[in-house]
């Protein structure tokens, strides 16, 4: 596999835990704020998706800090629908998978910008992914924590890892991205 | 970090930051076994995945818990920095994952539990104002 492909199923694992955690809670929920003024599950989506629509449109020829990106309005409570923010998250995504999936092994030495500061190609795709799966796990654990006993696992389920590790079926990010997909 | 702080949980059932850094601890552990091909059972601690923390909720027991998580960071580290390039892309002893993948993917699986644990830390601010 080449280091492009396991980023990708990377980036694709993180994006289907995140919905399958949007998923199950409800529209209250999405816009509750944490303890102390904490972000709230939608403020994380919001802030993720302006990330990852910024940093990827045109993603090799301009500075992924784009002028019409508000960073900061994306940690202010919005009246957003659920319909609108995840036209905005699949949006974003949709910029995210079509420009890594040009990109060849080949690519990763070369250079983009984020504020004029220059990253190169491997470095910046590293640091994205990094940062997507930080606030991926800041939802899932926001949405498991209001779901309780109704959750449904997004991984191993308690106590079942021997198990689990007996009859392996999601090893591969891909295999979890399309196992979480199904559900 | 405090005990106190490390050992709060929002709710019951609910992880809290010391379980998390013995988890992150293990997947190591699991990533460094699964790419030198070494056998099962070293891991230090009895169990597997999330391991109930704390066992005693005090600094010493929290900072052998810190070490264990350097120890098997530093030792799949050096598992890492051995691997030739060319054979990044060959099997792992992780069915149907290349080296490459293993790498990425407990790389990324190190950065979701780090946003837990800044959260966890929100959290625990939040519910003692």
């Amino acid at each position: 596999m080449s280091v492009v492909g396991s980023l990708l199923d990377e980036y694709k694992r993180y994006k289907a835990l995140a919905e399958a955690a949007i998923g199950q809670v409800s529209d209250e929920e999405l816009a509750r704020l944490g303890p102390g003024g904490g972000n709230s599950i939608d403020i994380l989506v919001r802030h993720l998706a302006g990330n990852l629509k910024s940093r990827f449109t045109d993603f090799r020829t301009s500075d992924g800090e784009k002028p019409w990106r508000h960073r900061d309005n994306e940690f202010e409570t919005a009246s957003l629908t659920r319909a609108e923010l995840m036209t905005a998250w699949d949006a974003a995504w949709e910029t995210v998978i079509a420009e890594v999936s040009q990109l060849t092994d080949a690519d990763l030495n070369g250079t983009v910008t984020v504020r004029r500061q220059p990253l190169r190609i491997d470095e910046a795709l590293h640091r994205s992914l990094g940062h997507t799966a930080y606030h991926v796990g800041q939802i899932v654990y926001l949405a498991k924590e209001m779901r309780g006993d109704g959750w449904r696992t997004l991984s191993i389920p308690k106590g079942k890892s021997e198990e689990y590790n007996r009859q392996a079926t999601r090893e591969t990010a891909a295999a979890h991205a399309e196992m979480l997909k199904r559900r | 970090m405090t005990p106190a702080l490390a050992a709060w949980r929002p709710g019951a059932g609910r992880h809290n930051i010391w379980e998390l850094i013995v988890h992150a601890a293990y997947w190591k552990y699991v990533a460094w076994r699964r790419l030198t091909g070494a056998q099962r059972g070293s891991f230090p601690l009895a169990g597997s995945n999330f391991i109930e923390r704390p066992v005693a909720p005090t600094a010493r027991a929290l900072r052998d818990d810190l070490v264990l998580l350097d120890t098997m960071h530093a030792t799949l580290r050096a598992a890492a920095v051995g691997i030739r390039p060319s054979d990044l892309d060959r099997g792992s002893a992780q069915r149907g994952v290349t080296k490459r993948a293993l790498l990425t993917g407990v790389a990324a699986h190190d950065l979701y539990h780090a946003g837990q644990i800044q959260l966890l830390k929100r959290l625990a601010r939040g519910s003692s104002a």
